[in-house]
């Protein structure tokens, strides 16, 4: 059960208040200064990948962002951006340079370098895209 | 906070001295800046995030937009950054293999 839970409007300008919430779950998790950065970083990349499948989609619902301490933290994306639209290529929408070509390869391309990047950054990562839209989950075990 | 851009030139070199956060909202306000500067001519470009405090995919997906820009124009796009929680978002995206990193401007503008 998550012990905060968020509702985004789908507008970049939220990212940066979701990023200081998980900020300071992190701290009063007991999680290490060095890794709360990670999470203040792969929070802000898979809530605004999230926020921006939304805008893509035309849809106003919000993203929402369930926290559960468990111990340690999970965090849960969820963006309601419904297939076909919730392809891989969704997970990667704030990376982008406005770069010509093939839109697609550049779309999948940008998936990969976010996954990578909250791979890095957490200790597990799982993306599970079905019906109703996409979940990202990150978890941290707390102090190391 | 929000993002702040000063612009300079120092010799051949135009220095993009950047503050805040860099992040999927801020971030089109440097493609911009970028993006103005090759319009100008201006191909030899060091981007100095020092006073960043924040950057994400989003961000690093400008400075490589910039860097290709420059490129198509014969010219270098070089970062100056010795902040350790930015240079780890460089190495795990494997940019530091696309960005020359330098730890100052008068580095970067002398390499």
């Amino acid at each position: 059960m998550a012990t905060v839970r968020i509702d985004v409007a789908p507008d970049q300008a939220y990212v940066r208040v979701v990023r200081l919430v998980a900020v300071s779950l992190a701290r009063l998790n007991g999680i290490t200064e060095e890794v709360v950065e990670d999470v203040r970083r792969a929070v802000g990349e898979a809530c605004g990948r999230a926020v921006a499948a939304h805008c893509q989609a035309d849809l106003d619902a919000p993203v929402i962002v369930d926290f559960q301490e468990d111990p340690g933290l999970t965090v849960v994306v969820n963006d309601v951006v419904p297939l076909p639209h919730a392809s891989g290529a969704n997970v990667a929408a704030p990376l982008g340079d406005e770069t010509p070509g093939d839109p697609q390869g550049q779309l999948q391309q940008e998936a990969s370098a976010v996954i990578a990047v909250l791979e890095g950054l957490a200790d597990a990562v799982s993306v599970n895209t079905g019906d109703s839209g996409t979940a990202v989950t990150l978890h941290w075990t707390g102090r190391r | 906070m929000d993002l702040s851009l000063e612009t300079r030139s120092e010799g051949d070199w135009t220095v993009v001295e950047v503050g805040g956060e860099i992040d999927v909202y801020t971030a089109p306000k440097l493609r911009e800046a970028l993006v103005e500067l090759v319009n100008a001519g201006r191909y030899q470009l060091v981007v100095d995030v020092e006073r960043v405090d924040f950057l994400d995919s989003t961000g690093l997906g400008v400075l490589v937009g910039g860097l290709k820009r420059v490129r198509a124009n014969d010219g270098n796009l070089r970062v100056v950054c010795t902040q350790e929680r930015l240079l780890k978002i460089f190495r795990i995206t494997g940019l530091t293999k696309v960005f020359a990193v330098h730890d100052s401007v008068a580095s970067a503008v002398a390499a």
